[in-house]
């Protein structure tokens, strides 16, 4: 799949700790690892809704996509 | 539960029922070609068409009964509440694929039988055979098994898919 996701950096750009994260959003450390190591197969709108409020940020700024 | 219980237990009692009963078939078969007034070593056309219809109604038990022994897979599985899962297809498509062969030997058998339509033919195993399973009861659960296996494939990417969705 051609979709990277940057949520790493956008977790050491706002300085937080994917725990923290996953408290704040509501899902658990192991979904948040899934979707972070690039073996999720969808995001729920509510998901990157939630992240997205979480880091401030946009959907472009976790998402990228790669042209394989 | 209490089905999947009682399908295992109706496997059960049908797969050793008929391995008893075939192996005494078999045996009474064996005991009367070593009867020496009865060994036709001859090369004429009744022997040698018994002999293909024996080895053929052989065949057709073994794929039968291992079909029965791929679906006493399956029910195990069911037990074990492991419902969805790649063992369960597995076994129903192998099940499926020897049901149909099944069917296709036994429709094949049934053929020649009315080709030949003589009354020398006299098997035991072939008159079972006529009267519990027909080749198309074979071919419909067969094919029935293989689309079982195909939704429950489907079923499984689909679990596959929503457990990865965040």
């Amino acid at each position: 799949m051609g979709i990277k996701i940057n949520l790493d950096l956008m977790l050491v750009k706002r300085k937080m700790r994917s725990n923290e994260l996953a408290e704040i959003i509501g899902i658990t450390n192991a979904n948040l690892s899934i979707l972070k190591s690039g073996k999720a197969k969808a995001i729920r709108f509510t998901t990157l809704d939630a992240i997205c409020k979480a880091l401030k940020c946009q959907p472009a700024d976790i998402l990228e996509y790669l042209d394989e | 539960m209490k089905y999947s219980v009682l399908f295992k237990s109706l496997i059960d009692i049908f797969c050793f029922g008929l391995l008893v009963v075939l192996s005494a078939l078999f045996i009474s078969e064996l005991v009367e070609l070593y009867d020496n007034d009865k060994i036709d070593i001859s090369l004429s056309f009744e022997s040698i068409f018994n002999l293909i219809i024996t080895v053929l109604s052989m065949a057709y038990w073994i794929t039968f009964l291992r079909g029965i022994m791929f679906l006493r897979r399956v029910a195990r599985n069911y037990l074990s509440r492991d419902f969805i899962s790649p063992k369960i297809v597995a076994n129903l498509k192998m099940c499926g694929k020897h049901f149909l062969y099944a069917g296709g030997i036994s429709a094949f058998i049934l053929f020649i039988v009315q080709l030949a339509e003589d009354g020398f033919l006299i098997n035991p195993l072939l008159l079972i055979e006529g009267f519990v399973v027909s080749p198309l009861f074979l071919f419909i659960i067969g094919l029935f098994f293989l689309i079982q296996c195909g939704s429950l494939f489907k079923a499984i990417i689909l679990e596959e898919e929503n457990s990865l969705t965040v």
